[in-house]
Formats: C-alpha cells, structure tokens, sequence
C-alpha cells in the first residue's frame, strides 16, 4: 500500500526527497499568492506620502460614491488599539495602530484602506480619499534623532525606544590591564528580504456566522492570531489565521502588518466577502520591513598572549517609524558575543532609536548578522594588533562545552572548537593564510553562534503536535510548525516517523492552522527542528505508546518489553516481531478494542528572555555554532573583489536531512555575500531610493562561488535525535569572512558594507599616499 | 457563416501545453495574466513585474521567456509551455525529479521558472558544463537555496534524459 | 490588468506596419517586448499618458533573420540577440557581435529582445551602438515607401530621430579586422553596464588601419573617441600601442560624474587595448 525503500525506514539522518516536494516542481500546490475565492475583491492600502504629519481629517465621502467600491475604513472604524511584537516583555513597545489615528509616522504609513471589485477601482478609490495632514519636521539620520529638540516621533525621550545597558565586571580595569587596545566604528547598512512571495492576504469576516478567516504568506500563524484578536477584541478561537504554502519568510513575515488587518476589517464591512491585499515588490521593499541599520562601536583589550580582557561599545539601531521586534534585535546583536567568546569584563549599551524611516523588523539572524560583521572584524584586528594568528586567537577565547556564560546562558552542546578546526583544515590555513599577498588572495574567517528559539515574545514559546493514526494505518501529523520552504515539514515528519518506528511514506502533514493544529510560536530563531521537533517526539512517543498497550493487552506482554522499529511491534526480550505495524493498528480498531490512537506532544524550552536592565537571560535551550572561512581575490585596479570558495563547519547537533540542511546552509551564506558585496536598500529623507530588483542587486547564479559544508554532530542531550535547530547561522559570520579575507588579501579594512570596488579603490590610494 | 469566422477572428488562439484555447483578448492582456487569471494556470509565478526574477518564466517554441512581458495577443501561433505542461499525469519530467533528488527545491516559488529554462536549455544542449549552466540560469533569483543545488539537479536531470535516451 | 488598454495591432508585412505608422498619432512599437512593456507599466502606475495603439512587429518575416552576402551580413531588426549570439556564419565574421549579444542582460531576455529595438530604443547605454558604429554598420529605414540609410554613427552622434521603421542592419564583411569589446557592470554579474570600449582595427602588414574606437560612458550614446583613432591610426605593432591609447584617454571629456568612474575608464581601457594586442598575437 505505501512505497517503502530503505529511506523511508528509520528516515532520520537522511536526506528523504521533501514530503511537499512534488507539488511545487509541478506547480500545482497554491500560495496565498494563488488564492482566488468566491466573490473575493480587491484591497489597497491608503498610505502616507509624508514621512511625518499629523492626520487632521481624512474624507472619504468621494471614494465611496466610486462604482466598484465595497468597503473603505480608517481609524475610526477600529478600536485604536496599539501593539507591538514585543509587547509582551516590553509594553511601550506597543506603538502602532493597525490603521493610525493621530500621526503618520514614515512613507507609507497605514492609515485607511480600500476594497472594490478589481485592483483598478480600489486605486482610483484611494486617490478619491481625501486626507488633510499638518506636515512636521521628520528626522532621519539615528544620531540626529537622539539629540534634544530632534522632532518627537512617538513620547519616548529623545525618541529612544528602549536602551539595553549591559554591564559585567570591570571593563576600566581590565583595559587598563590590556597590553593592547583598539576602538573600532563599523557602519551597517539595511537590507531587504526580497522573499519571492511578497506579503500577501485574504480575510473574510463572516460576523454573522461569527467567523473570521485569513489566509496569509507568513511565518507565524498564531502571533498573527494574537495580534488580530487583541486589535479586534475577539476570542483566539474565532480567529483563524490560515498559512498555505509559503514563498521565503526570511523575518519578513512574523508579525501581523496592517494590511492584515485590514483585509479582516474590510471584509466584514463588506457584508463578508473575502478581501486579498497583495503587496508589489515595490511595495515590499518601501513598506513591509527592513534590516536595522546600526552604528556599531567596539572597545577592547587583549593580553599579549591573546586573552580577551574586556568588550566594551555601543550600538545605536536605526528603528524607523515603530518598534516591531526592536527589542530582540538589540538584544541579538549584543548578547551573541557571549555565545561565541568567553568574556568577564562587557559593558556593552545598545539604542534602539524612532526615526521617520521605514519600519525596521526582523530579518533572518536579528541583529546577530551586524553583530557578526562588526565583533569578528574587530577580533580579526585584535589578533593582528599582537601578530597573532586570528585562528589562534579564536581558539583561545571562545567557549567550550557545558558552560555558563557571563550573562548566564547555558551552553551544553558545544562543537565550535571542531568548527574552527575542521574549516581551517579544510582550507588548508596554515599554508595558505597570509601567504597569497602576492597574487591578492587571502583567507579570513568569521564565528557565530546559533539559538534554538529565543523567549522575546510571550511567557512561553511552546510547540504542540498532535499524529492522529487512521484506520488503514496511514498517519495524518498536526503540527503548528511553519515551513516557509526551510524544510520543516519534511525535518518533522522524518522525527515523526522515527520516534513512532514507521515509515516516513505513511505521513501526511497539515500545518500553521490555528483552528485546526496546536499552537507553535513560528518559524524564525532557528527553532523549529529542536522546539517543533521535540514536541513532533513526544507526540509520537505518546501514540506509539497508546498502540503497545493494546498490543501489551491483546499479547500479554508487559508494555515495557515492546517497541516499534521500522514498521514492526517488537518484542525487546527475544528480538522477535510481535506483528506488523498495520496489524497492531488493525488491532486497535478492532472490535474488542475500538481505540482511536490520537498522540499529542507539547514541548516548552526551560529559557528565560534577555533581562534589560542586565543582560542576563538564557535564552535558547540550546545553541549551534559555526565557522565559516571566504578565499577573495581582489584585483587592485579595480576593486572588485571575488568570493573564490567559502567554508562552512556547522555544529547542528544532528543533521535530521543533511541535504536540507546544506541547502539552508548555502541559501543562508549567499544571503550573507549579497549582504557583503551587493545589497544596499538606500534611503533618501525617509524614501527607499532602489525599491527594485533593478537597483537592489541580489546574487545570481553566475555569481555563485562553491562551498564546501561541513556537518559537525555534536548530538544535544536536549534536541531531538540530537539535533539542533539552524537556518541563521550561517549568514551572522559571513561579511566578516570576508572582510578579513580581503584585509588578508590586500592589507586593506573596510569598515562598512557593503564592500564594493569604489572603496576598495578608494581605500587602497589613501594607503598609498 | 460569415458571422461565424468574425467571431472566431475576434477570439485569440492560444496553444499551451499542446492544448488549444480560445481566448476573448482585448490585446493588452500580459501573457503572465492570461496564464494566471483567465486560464488557472498558476503554476507560473508573478514575483517582480519587472522582467528581472526569472519567476515568470515560460517556454514560448523552446526558447525560455518571461511571461509578465509578453503581449499574449504577440504569441498567438507559437507553442507555449508552462510548468504544468511537463509532467505526464502521475509521472514526474526527469527535471522535475532531478530538482527534488537534489534538494535543489525550498519554498518552491522560483522552481517553475528555473524547470522550465533548465529544459530549454538541455533541449538545445544535453551535456552543458557549469559555466553553461550558470549562464543559462542568469535570469532567475532564488533567495532561498543559493543555486547550487539547483546546479546539481540541472547535471543529473543531463545525466537522466541521457539515460533515458539512450534505453530507447 | 498591469498595462492601460490599447488597440493592439499585429501587421504581417513590412508595408502595413509602415502604413499603420503613418496613420495612427499615439502609437508605439513593439519589437521585442524587453523595454516598452516595463516601460508602460510604469507609466500606467504613475498615472502618465499611455499609447492608444500598439504596433507589434512579431508576425513579420521580412524583418527576421540573419542573410550572409558577399560582401555584408544583413541583420533583420528583429532578429532576437539569442539568434544573432548563436548564428554561425556571424560568428565567423566578427565574434565580437556574439560577445555583445551574450553578455546583455539574461537569457530569458536575450531569447525576447531584439537587435532593432536595442538600436532603436534610445536609451543611451544600449550595447549594440557600440559595436555597429566600430564596425561602420548602416542603418535601414522603411520611409513611407522608400528605404532610407543612415551610417550607425551618424544615428548616434545627430540624436536622429528617422520616421521610419528600422527595418535592417547591414555590416560590411572586410578582411583582417580584429574587434573587441569590454563591458563594465554595474555590479558583479548581471546587470546594466557602467560603461563599455569598443576597439577596431584592420592589420595590414603589421600596421593598424581603419581604427575605431568607440566609448559609451552609460550617460551618453556611444561615440568615437577621435583623439585615440587620429594617435593609433597607422600605427605599426612594433610601437607602443597601449602607451599611445592611454595617453591620448581623456576621461575628462566622458560625463563620469566621479573619480572612481574616471578611474574605471583608464583601467577598463588598458584592458581592451591589451586584450586587442593579444587577439592579433593570437591570431598572427
């Protein structure tokens, strides 16, 4: 009845073909994107041209007489309800309004919209609202926006949202102890997720029935419940926030935008028919979310002999018009250091600052990415200060298995010693580094490390899963995990399978439905395979444990002395089978016994959120680590640097499907070099300058350099089947990498990304005269 | 009669997938709209609007195009491709199965397009080195996968229709 | 709909397009698609002007195609610049009108686009301006109903503006001649060019003749840089060629709005020339 092969017995730790595959080579399954409902219309968001305004009065009295129009809202057709993503933990984050009511606060701002019967009517429609604004004074640069009389954009003083001052031991002394000291100012840019699915939603409110729906591109399912249900005073369960297939996330789409909002809104006032709002990719890259651009600032101090003495810095993020996941960025982009290096002495205090910019979000490694390019350049120039190897010096500084770190994260697992070594083996370091001057190639390497999950969001951060085994013994997996094409739906079904002891064939998934599977917080920090995972084991151990005990009844055997392997109820005292899976299932079913097996798992992570008024927090039950090492060739009349080869040894625990981890591995690194080389998302007094793929110049495939991917197991007690999540990783070292490739190449720094020939050039005459 | 034919003049013809439709076209319709919207046809994705994704793209007589630049009105009379065309109802084209063999397929919204102009190409030239390989993919953007998986199954989806050749 | 409804016309032969030209008052070409389409989205969404009427050149034979006669290879305008970069016989002639096909843009686009619409476009960083006016390409026009000629350079030097149709491109067919190009992106792979050099020369006995040098600074069209031509002309190989290219390069006379750009100009140059002294080695 189901195609097994070798594969599909005990599928974890190999790479099985991807258990959604087959509909997206063939183009058959449908995204959000796809879908087309009865009597569903068109919706357009009424957005700001002016970066900051006061709303004096919006009249919509002309749109509304335009044939074609079904329902148009503002403000006052919602409650003014303000939320934040990270609300929870700190509430004066919750700053926006799904629609705004008083002040505009950047272009594109969302302050009304429009639905009607095609995509032409609700833009005439928009164009017929007339809105009065009192222009303000807008401020756009992040240190300008700090300064006292700076134009006050939310009531935060000096427009900082939140400051996180992180001070351990004594960083004055122990510089004053350092042999060797350096300050360094790195600048980094913003960029896009450029997802191939832009946002993209259908709400249909039938309030009569009392049923609302959305469907929705997303990561996150039920932080979109959440926030929809809070702005519209409802139950959680008379939300039903709906994903289907899903384009690239990449950060993009963890949180509830106001054009979800208002697809739900609009539908209702348009007697409940369904509403699609669709971004397009001018849009997403003007109004959805961007990269916080930082002013990273570094201090340290070094012994002769290497040893980190004290870290100290600031970072000052560009937040633009509200806070969105602000807080957990800041957080990430200081609190990585300490899962990578041992340090006593940190004093560290990040600004997450209001402009009149864009809104800055999360976007795939939260602030570890600009953390990563600034800390790993700086450590690469520490090392050089005292003509140590930056190898070397790594492995003298960084953590070590089961530690507790200075701001007390708890490190188990821990294979970044292995990392290092194994990509500098693999790249053959010692011989090649500092030796290729001559032709301009050089060697640069960069850490990182990984959460599992970060508790930023809600008290908990729980997975849930459910397997329910039908009759014929095929298997129907719930799960509240979001595959937004990382592979999820195949990791989990793989542990599915394992833990049950079936073939993976038998599977099929559902997922990210709030009314239909358990909750699960979303796919973002990396966390799915080890929290969702876990949560997938227990589920699993719990329905395989529900069939022995039928089986234990019916067999007299006691319970303990059965397993289930590979297909087979076996006895464990004489290795001899019992009966076959489909038998036992039969079993259960039948008449004496009649038992549905429905297995359930919930998994919540012992973690604690990053404390702001100290930094401590564990935040992740577990963390991954990483080195990455780039091979450049610069030509010096140019400028253009080459990425020849990158490197990259992951500790993920255990690879559940090594080939999906690979691919996420190399997706993640070439996000890492656009980063590096090409991406540059250009503001002008608060406008986006390249909102295009014209101008916003990603890699390509003749842009694709090899990398070579080593897989580090280093088997988590606490992940399933050892494994640790990933996904981020590796793109947090990779502008370093770089960087210190071309300084090894050329002797030139840059400082501030992306690297592109201009300052190459530029850098190289100044050193010369 | 002479009704018949200005009604049938009227109507645009358009071969897809070796299937024949009759379209009410007014002549300003993109090629990637009729496909999506008036056909269902949704396989082929919609990411730009710019013409520089790839995620569009169609086989208009072999050659790899991109649909959201298309007049359809302008190929009536070529043979038009779309992903859906490719598979044989429960059988998967060899490309197919070289992209899922080589995980070389994430959130799936690139690999129509990248499906169809690895076919192109491999129609034209059935054992392409890497460099003809990237260059023949120049137009497509993955933000997922980084490519090279994509160029794996693109040399095993060679290694398979060669194969398959050569047991006829 | 992403475009503003037109008339969409579709003649089949050269004359009706001409005819449907004279007639209409707010048309627009279509050749290949790879600009115009963009180009009214664009203006559909910030509510400008579009065409009533669409002319689409696809279902004409007469101006499709690739013809080798003796003494020109004649270019049907909307030959697509796929089918010019795979031609054989073109190749033979002068590779480098496949080096500037294949390196424009994507191949999805190169499968679209078209050697007329390139040339006919306006745009002034468009690729083939270059290379037609180094290897004194002429332009054909259909005039109402004569055939008008225009040399390639003089198009892109007087900003001519012919009413005619671009219906062909011939190339005359010399011996000895040795032309390359260097294109300078924008960014690292696919992407518009920042600037391109295009050298020709013809060798007779060890001596440069015929020398042009055609240099497109992506803010202007394509022109002759008449101060390195007068320096090259009747060089012979024993002399310092590249000394006398770059010495007579002045970027000041390019609109390069920056250093950098200036600095690109010289070394992308040194490039060409050296990469032309190395094809005539190669080829001797």
């Amino acid at each position: 009845m189901t195609q097994k092969n070798n594969n599909s017995l005990n599928p974890v730790g190999k790479s099985v073909p991807r258990i959604d595959g087959k509909g997206l080579v063939t183009g058959q399954t449908k995204y959000v994107f796809d879908l087309k409902l009865p009597g569903m219309l068109i919706g357009k968001m009424l957005r700001s041209p002016h970066p900051h305004a006061k709303i004096i009065s919006i009249d919509t009295s002309k749109a509304e007489k335009l044939p074609g129009v079904k329902a148009i809202i503002t403000a006052k057709d919602t409650y003014g309800i303000k939320f934040g993503s990270n609300e929870f933990f700190f509430p004066q984050t919750a700053d926006q309004q799904a629609l705004e009511s008083d002040k505009v606060r950047y272009i594109g701002d969302e302050l009304g919209a429009v639905a009607a019967i095609d995509e032409e009517t609700a833009e005439k429609a928009l164009k017929l609202i007339d809105v009065k604004y009192e222009i303000l004074p807008a401020v756009f640069d992040v240190m300008e926006a700090m300064k006292p009389g700076a134009p006050q954009i939310h009531s935060a003083r000096n427009n900082i949202a939140l400051i996180l001052p992180t001070h351990f031991g004594n960083v004055e002394k122990a510089l004053k102890e350092s042999d060797y000291v350096r300050e360094d100012e790195f600048y980094l840019p913003s960029a896009a997720h450029t997802c191939m699915e832009p946002h993209v939603c259908v709400g249909q409110f039938e309030n009569f029935s009392d049923k609302l729906t959305l469907w929705i591109s997303t990561q996150a399912p039920f932080k979109i419940r959440e926030t929809l249900a809070k702005c519209l005073k409802m139950n959680l369960n008379n939300v039903r926030v709906i994903k289907l297939a899903v384009g690239g996330g990449f950060g993009g789409k963890l949180e509830m935008l106001p054009m979800d909002f208002a697809s739900c809104l609009l539908s209702k006032k348009a007697g409940g028919f369904p509403v699609k709002i669709t971004y397009s990719r001018e849009e997403e890259f003007s109004f959805s979310r961007r990269k916080h651009p930082m002013i990273y600032k570094l201090k340290s101090g070094i012994k002769k002999n290497g040893t980190l003495m004290a870290i100290s810095g600031e970072i000052y993020a560009d937040g633009g018009g509200y806070c969105s996941y602000g807080p957990t960025v800041l957080a990430a982009a200081m609190m990585r250091i300490f899962m990578v290096y041992k340090i006593k002495n940190f004093k560290m205090t990040g600004y997450r600052v209001y402009t009149n910019n864009p809104i800055s979000g999360a976007i795939r490694g939260f602030g570890g990415v600009q953390s990563g390019f600034a800390v790993e350049s700086h450590m690469d120039m520490l090392a050089q200060g005292i003509g140590m190897d930056p190898v070397e010096f790594r492995l003298k500084n960084i953590t070590t298995p089961n530690m507790i770190t200075t701001n007390k994260m708890i490190l188990t697992s821990n294979g970044l010693r292995e990392c290092i070594e194994k990509a500098t083996e693999a790249c053959d370091w010692k011989n090649k580094k500092g030796k290729q001057k001559n032709i301009k190639r050089g060697l640069g390497i960069g850490i990182a490390a990984d959460v599992m999950g970060s508790k930023m969001y809600k008290s908990h951060e729980s997975a849930g899963s459910i397997i329910k085994i039908e009759e014929d013994a095929s298997v129907y997996f719930l799960t509240g995990a979001a595959d937004t094409g990382q592979g999820s739906n195949t990791a989990l079904s793989q542990i599915a399978a394992q833990e049950l002891g079936i073939s993976y064939d038998r599977i099929k998934i559902t997922t990210a439905d709030t009314g239909i599977t358990p909750f699960d917080t979303g796919s973002f920090a990396s966390r799915v395979t080890f929290i969702s995972g876990n949560a997938t084991k227990l589920a699993a151990l719990d329905a395989k444990m529900q069939i022995l005990k039928v089986v234990s009844q019916e067999k007299n055997i006691p319970i303990e002395e059965l397993d289930l392997i590979a297909e087979e109820v076996i006895h464990k005292k004489n290795s001899s089978v019992v009966m076959s899976f489909e038998k036992a299932v039969e079993l259960c079913y039948s008449f004496n016994y009649g038992q549905q097996i429905i297995g359930r798992g919930s998994y919540n992570p012992k973690t604690t959120p990053v404390d702001f008024r100290t930094g401590e927090g564990n935040v992740s039950a577990s963390y991954g680590f990483e080195a990455q090492i780039a091979k450049v060739e610069v030509n010096t009349e140019t400028g253009e640097v080459a990425v020849l080869k990158m490197w990259d040894a992951h500790d993920i625990g255990k690879a559940i499907n090594p080939q999906s981890v690979r691919g996420q591995i190399e997706g993640s690194l070439f996000m890492g070099i656009g980063y590096t080389l090409s991406e540059n998302l250009q503001f002008k007094n608060g406008r986006v300058l390249n909102p295009n793929f014209a101008n916003y110049r990603l890699p390509r495939s003749v842009n694709a350099c090899p990398v070579e991917s080593i897989l580090i197991e280093t088997i988590d007690p606490e992940g399933p089947f050892g494994a640790k999540g990933m996904g981020e990783a590796a793109l947090l070292p990779t502008a370093a990498a770089i960087a210190n490739a071309v300084y090894d190449a050329i002797g030139i720094r840059i400082k501030d990304l992306p690297i592109t020939p201009d300052k190459i050039l530029k850098a190289l005459k100044s050193k010369e005269s | 009669m002479q009704s018949k034919n200005y009604w049938y003049k009227s109507m645009t013809t358009l071969n897809i997938n070796e299937k024949e439709y009759q379209l009410d076209l007014k002549g300003h319709e993109t090629l990637l709209e009729v496909l999506r919207d008036n056909l269902g046809l949704t396989g082929t994705k919609t990411a730009c609007n710019e013409a520089e994704c790839g995620a569009c793209t169609v086989l208009v007589d072999n050659n790899s195009v991109l649909s959201c630049i298309i007049l359809a009105k302008d190929v009536e009379g070529c043979s038009i491709e779309t992903i859906e065309g490719l598979s044989h109802e429960e059988e998967l084209h060899p490309i197919q199965q070289a992209f899922l063999d080589n995980g070389a397929v994430q959130c799936g919204f690139c690999a129509p397009g990248f499906i169809l102009s690895t076919k192109a190409l491999l129609d034209k030239n059935p054992e392409p080195n890497l460099e003809e390989i990237k260059k023949s993919l120049d137009g497509h953007i993955c933000r997922c996968g980084g490519y090279l998986k994509i160029f794996d199954a693109v040399k095993d989806a060679s290694k398979k229709l060669n194969n398959h050749d050569t047991k006829k | 709909m992403l475009l503003n409804p037109f008339n969409y016309h579709s003649p089949k032969t050269l004359k009706e397009a001409c005819n449907l030209l004279d007639t209409l008052k707010n048309a627009r070409i279509l050749s290949g698609g790879t600009f115009l389409v963009n180009n009214l989205k664009s203006l559909k969404r910030r509510g400008l002007k579009t065409p009533d009427d669409i002319i689409s050149l696809q279902k004409i034979p007469e101006i499709k195609g690739i013809q080798i006669k003796s003494d020109k290879i004649m270019i049907g305008a909307m030959t697509t610049l796929n089918n010019i970069a795979q031609d054989k016989n073109v190749e033979k002639h002068y590779p480098i009108l496949r080096i500037v096909s294949e390196n424009i843009a994507s191949t999805q686009i190169r499968n679209m686009a078209t050697i007329g619409g390139n040339v006919a476009c306006r745009y002034a960083w468009t690729e083939f301006a270059s290379c037609l006016i180094a290897l004194e390409a002429t332009l054909h026009f259909a005039e109402k109903k004569k055939l008008k000629e225009i040399s390639a350079e003089s198009f892109f030097k007087n900003n001519a503006k012919p009413e005619g149709l671009l219906t062909s491109i011939s190339i005359p067919i010399k011996k000895d001649i040795i032309a390359i190009y260097k294109r300078v992106s924008k960014t690292p792979g696919v992407d518009l060019p920042m600037l391109t050099v295009c050298i020709k020369v013809s060798l007779k006995k060890n001596t440069l003749l015929d020398v042009r040098v055609v240099i497109n600074d992506g803010a202007s069209f394509s022109k002759r840089d008449v101060s390195i031509e007068k320096a090259l002309e009747g060089s012979n190989l024993d002399e310092n060629i590249e000394g006398k290219f770059l010495s007579n390069l002045n970027p000041e006379t390019y609109k390069l709005d920056n250093e950098y750009k200036k600095e690109l100009l010289r070394i992308h140059s040194k490039y060409a020339i050296q990469k032309l002294l190395v094809q005539i080695n190669d080829n001797a």
